[in-house]
């Protein structure tokens, strides 16, 4: 093992991947707080949907300048922004006709059920890559990353369920923790890859 | 652990995509070995051992 000292110095790039999550962690915050009137929430909708553009061109340009991407990780991308650009689809529409059905509304299980698909998509879409993947190293940046999200989830959950168990905080919808999740795998990968340098 | 990789490549004056190539590994994957940030598997240092013609022992050292 090296000893030499390193700072952390987030790659550019790496912004707009933060950026596009933070956004559409707010998305949802708001779609389940209803924090936001119109049109102001159309309007973080609307940034959510420019932001993948800047999101998918860097993550393009972050595999480029690592050399050629190995075919699984090459497939993981595709999927991941596939079921990114799925997810972002389906909140801004299932949110839109929830608000404009009844309460216990039957369409309302498919719909419930509908947002959830994306998400199971992309946690089976890293499954699948973690097998597929046949250089050792790049599953262990993904492994590595993955940990640091799970361990910043049950950090949250941990806290904010304590906070709440004694009145201290609102209500948390549990599914929150999965942009939470994506956020903190997103840090945590930037800061592995820049160790590397 | 130290390892003499980088100075290996440089005498057949090979890039890190290179090797890379004749590992069957990413470029990424090689820069993490040869900067110490990355211990390979077992399998994988006898591949290494294998393209350079030579042991693990005088590739891989101990700290």
């Amino acid at each position: 093992m090296t000893s030499e000292a390193s700072s952390f110095h987030m790659p550019r790039s790496w912004l707009w991947v933060i950026a596009y999550f933070a956004a559409l962690a707010a998305m949802v915050a708001d779609a389940n707080l209803d924090l936001l009137r119109d049109p102001w929430n159309w309007m973080l909708k609307a940034l959510v949907l420019v932001l993948v553009i800047p999101f998918l061109i860097s993550s393009h340009r972050r595999a480029v300048e690592k050399g050629p991407p190995s075919p699984a990780l090459d497939m993981f991308n595709f999927q991941v922004m596939a079921g990114v650009g799925a997810l972002v689809l389906v909140l801004a529409i299932s949110f839109s006709v929830y608000r404009a059905l009844p309460p216990g509304a039957p369409w309302l299980w498919p719909l419930g059920l509908a947002t959830a698909a994306p998400l199971l998509f992309l946690i089976w879409a890293t499954g699948r890559y973690l097998i597929r993947e046949t250089d050792e190293y790049l599953r262990h940046l993904m492994t590595m990353s993955a940990l640091i999200g799970l361990a910043a989830v049950l950090v949250l959950a941990t806290v904010w369920g304590s906070l709440e168990n004694f009145g201290l905080a609102p209500h948390m919808r549990p599914w929150l923790l999965v942009p939470a999740f994506a956020v903190a795998y997103g840090i945590g990968r930037a800061w592995l890859e820049e160790r590397e340098r | 652990m130290k390892n003499r990789l980088r100075v290996l490549r440089a005498e057949r004056e090979w890039s890190q995509q290179q090797l890379a190539d004749a590992l069957g590994v990413s470029r990424q994957s090689v820069n993490a070995i040869e900067t110490g940030k990355y211990d390979p598997s077992l399998p994988l240092a006898f591949r290494i051992a294998d393209v350079f013609g030579l042991t693990i022992e005088e590739i891989f050292l101990r700290d």
